[in-house]
């Protein structure tokens, strides 16, 4: 799926910069999933690391002229609301034994 | 059956006789090892007495059968056959009879067989050995009366005889292996009888390891005879190659370790300088114990081995005649020993090792047949005086310092007498046993052709003195003089066991009168019959003794009269096994005593048997004079030659020697190793236990149970990986 250039892609300037805002993207959303007490907020980020992967599929397959990415991004998508939804069901059977959404609140698996 | 057995040649008959001998001591062990403790209990000794005698009959028909001609007619009789066949097998050849039952075990080129070898000095010692095992089986019976554990001696009793008549009939060194260390087994496990006895206990290791010592040179000899020979069957050993004498140069070395390995062997079981230190300590054990195993049969198994090997010897004199030389030095140190010791039976022990040694002096200067004759007397006679000395301690309720008793004539005469017979052939009273065969082997020494033969014999004179004056100091002091009794005189001995004392019956002095009924249900130490009158015991115990002072004064005539010329016949029917001078002995002898071919007459026999007469009586004055007379002036002597006697009393230092330069660094050097492990044990192995935790205490950590924590981890853990792929694919 990758072509073989002699220049890296990553030295066109648009690409670049689609791929930068990806990854910035990525970036937000892994400090979130590391840094939020908020099981919610903590998926939330989760999705936004998701969000990230997906711009840079699509600016990848915009350059190389190729469907593949944006397909493989519709798969992506569909996927992160599976997950999501499970995430959420879990997220809510936690909140029941805990009454908090606090991550902190399961520390007892220390050990 | 016995059809089947008249068709047999004499020979067959023979072999399957002596195939027999040790079968039937074995079954008796194994009935009395299942059956005994809850359907035999005290009638243990019945299938034990009965497994002897039967072993003892076939004896008996073996020393018929080998007899040189002078039973002649008995035997013509019994196994209707004609006067000259009867002769046929008492003729110079064969010497000996082989025959294989079974293989033990075979590997390769390496067989050994259960067999059987049988010539006059196998058939001499398993008769003596039955029959006077049949007798202390006996005596047993009464001695050990009511004690715990009564069946467990007689099962025991009857594994040493197994094991003692494989000894002295097998056909193969392996097989004596088997008997030897099975007679040792035995020397442990029944000295260790009053197990709960710490002193019982140590005396039975010491026994066995000092045994262990010999066995280990024994062991190595067989060695060095399967390289040698390529073959540990007797008749390929003695009678193969060692006959040609460019076969004994190519071997030099070996030829010279055997026979010095074989003789290391010997001393242990035999209980020579420097390795008779167990034989005293031996004591421990039941009387009949030092009676059968510790005097008459497993301590001879030494002189049996050196016998038998003879033809190996009689290559390499040098060691034999350090065989004759250590035996005299023993036979010297142990009579100068007991002439400072007070317990009875310890007398008796280092008087055994004394004899042994008279017996090795009479292998070292070549003349086997004067010291199997006086293996055979002395059998008698030491059996003789330790039964009767056990008769003594079960009379005084375990007391044993003859300081401690005195004119026990009184209450003991049938004892009295039989010690007195045992001490008179012990002593080499004219006319006794021991005086006999004591005499023949002096003899034999002085007209040696060794210029060290008369060395020995002069040693051996001055010895035969000592053994007179302990002999007979131990016979005044104990039973002539003035009645003394001791404290515990007719009262039961203490359990060993730590039995309550009065378990089944009641409890009683030394005024009341026993009846026979009361006997057989106490479960303590066997009890005499107290009567105001005697201390003899039942005639299951003076029985015996009867018997062995009847056989004790007249065995010794057997050296004199009944033989081929002026020879007993004793010298008539060994004269066969080579074991006299190294060559088949021909009988010339002047006086009916042995001399080895190409002697010197240093001495007539006349003069040698006069002067050891005197000086046996010479020593009973002595010892009359001290002990009874004026025992006032023992005393004086005592205190007067104080040095002297404390260094015989301690039995030489020997034991303290060995204590400090062999048991103490050793236990040092245990205590070291013991250290080394506990360090071993301690870091190493601990530290090995240590790195699990280690590195778990080092990862814990990293379980905080803080989940995003652990999210750190993971993406930490994500960024490293695909750094590390990125690198690798650049």
């Amino acid at each position: 799926m990758m072509m073989t250039h002699a220049t890296s892609s990553f030295s066109d300037p648009v690409l670049v910069r689609y791929l930068a805002l990806g990854a910035v993207l990525f970036a937000i959303g892994l400090v979130g999933f590391m840094a939020r007490r908020n099981m919610i907020m903590i998926f939330l980020s989760t999705e936004i690391m998701f969000q990230g992967v997906a711009i840079n599929l699509i600016a990848f397959s915009r350059y190389y002229h190729n469907a593949d990415g944006q397909s493989f991004v519709i798969f992506l998508l569909t996927v992160a609301a599976a997950e999501a939804s499970l995430a959420l069901g879990l997220v809510v059977m936690l909140f029941r034994q805990r009454q908090t959404l606090n991550v902190d609140a399961w520390y007892d698996m220390q050990g | 059956m016995f059809q089947l057995i008249h068709q047999l040649t004499l020979d067959q008959q023979a072999e399957i006789f002596a195939g027999l001998i040790p079968l039937f001591p074995l079954a008796a062990m194994v009935i009395i090892a299942v059956f005994g403790g809850k359907v035999l209990k005290g009638r243990a000794h019945v299938p034990a007495i009965i497994g002897i005698a039967c072993s003892f009959f076939l004896a008996l028909l073996l020393l018929l059968i080998f007899d040189v001609g002078q039973f002649n007619g008995i035997k013509a009789a019994l196994f209707h056959i004609t006067t000259a066949q009867a002769n046929q097998i008492g003729a110079l050849n064969p010497e000996f009879l082989q025959m294989k039952f079974t293989t033990w075990f075979s590997a390769g080129g390496f067989n050994i067989p259960f067999g059987v070898y049988l010539d006059p000095l196998s058939v001499l010692f398993v008769s003596f050995v039955t029959g006077i095992s049949l007798l202390i089986f006996i005596y047993s019976s009464g001695y050990m009366e009511g004690d715990y554990g009564y069946f467990r001696f007689f099962a025991y009793l009857s594994m040493f005889v197994t094991a003692m008549t494989i000894l002295v009939l097998a056909n193969n060194f392996l097989l004596v292996y088997l008997g030897w260390e099975g007679v040792g087994l035995a020397s442990y496990l029944l000295v260790g009888y009053y197990y709960p006895k710490r002193s019982a206990r140590d005396a039975a290791t010491k026994a066995f390891i000092v045994n262990r010592i010999g066995d280990t040179c024994f062991a190595i000899a067989i060695f060095m005879i399967y390289l040698t020979f390529h073959s540990l069957n007797f008749a390929n050993v003695f009678y193969g190659p060692l006959q040609s004498a460019s076969f004994r140069a190519a071997h030099s070395s070996m030829m010279f370790w055997i026979p010095l390995l074989l003789m290391f062997g010997a001393f242990a079981k035999s209980a020579q300088f420097p390795l008779h230190v167990w034989l005293p300590d031996a004591m421990e054990g039941p009387t009949p114990v030092s009676a059968l195993i510790h005097a008459a049969t497993m301590v001879t198994a030494g002189v049996y081995l050196i016998a038998r090997c003879m033809p190996i010897f009689m290559h390499d004199l040098p060691v034999l005649h350090l065989v004759g030389i250590i035996g005299t030095f023993t036979a010297f140190m142990a009579a100068t020993i007991a002439m400072c010791q007070y317990d009875l039976k310890r007398i008796w022990a280092y008087s055994t090792v004394s004899q042994l040694g008279y017996m090795f002096m009479g292998l070292g200067v070549a003349a086997g047949s004067a010291a199997v004759f006086h293996v055979f007397t002395h059998a008698f006679f030491k059996a003789l005086l330790f039964l009767s000395s056990g008769s003594v301690m079960h009379a005084m309720g375990g007391e044993l310092d003859i300081r401690k008793m005195s004119g026990l004539r009184k209450r003991m005469p049938i004892t009295t007498i039989c010690l007195l017979v045992g001490a008179l052939s012990l002593a080499g009273f004219p006319g006794w046993a021991g005086f006999f065969s004591k005499d023949e082997i002096l003899s034999a020494a002085m007209n040696s052709a060794w210029s060290g033969g008369p060395w020995l014999a002069a040693v051996g004179l001055l010895t035969a003195l000592i053994t007179a004056y302990y002999t007979f100091r131990a016979f005044f002091r104990v039973f002539m003089g003035d009645l003394v009794l001791p404290q515990t005189a007719g009262l039961h001995e203490p359990s060993a066991f730590a039995l309550p004392a009065d378990v089944g019956h009641d409890d009683h002095n030394g005024q009341n009168a026993h009846d026979a009924g009361q006997h057989g249900h106490d479960t303590h130490h066997g009890h005499d019959q107290v009567r105001n009158t005697s201390f003899d015991g039942p005639i299951s115990m003076w029985g015996p003794l009867v018997i062995l002072a009847i056989g004790a004064t007249l065995v010794g005539w057997l050296g004199v009269f009944g033989g081929h010329g002026d020879q007993g016949w004793i010298q008539s029917f060994l004269a066969r096994v080579p074991m006299n001078a190294g060559i088949h002995y021909v009988p010339t002898p002047p006086g009916g005593l042995f001399l080895p071919v190409a002697a010197v007459n240093r001495l007539s026999p006349a003069m040698g048997m006069t002067i050891g007469g005197i000086l046996a009586i010479v020593g009973i004055l002595i010892a009359l004079y001290f002990h009874l007379i004026n025992r006032h002036a023992a005393e004086v002597v005592k205190s007067a030659l104080r040095p002297l006697v404390t260094f015989l009393e301690n039995k030489w230092y020997i034991d303290e020697i060995y204590h400090y330069g062999i048991v103490m660094p050793l236990w040092y050097f245990g205590r070291a190793l013991y250290g080394v492990d506990h360090v071993v044990d301690g870091i190493v192995v601990n530290f090995f236990g240590y790195f699990p935790q280690l590195v778990g205490w080092v990862l814990k950590p990293t379980q905080s149970g803080r989940l995003r924590y652990y999210a750190i981890g993971m993406v930490s853990g994500l960024a490293l990986v695909i750094l590390g792929v990125l690198y690798l694919l650049r």
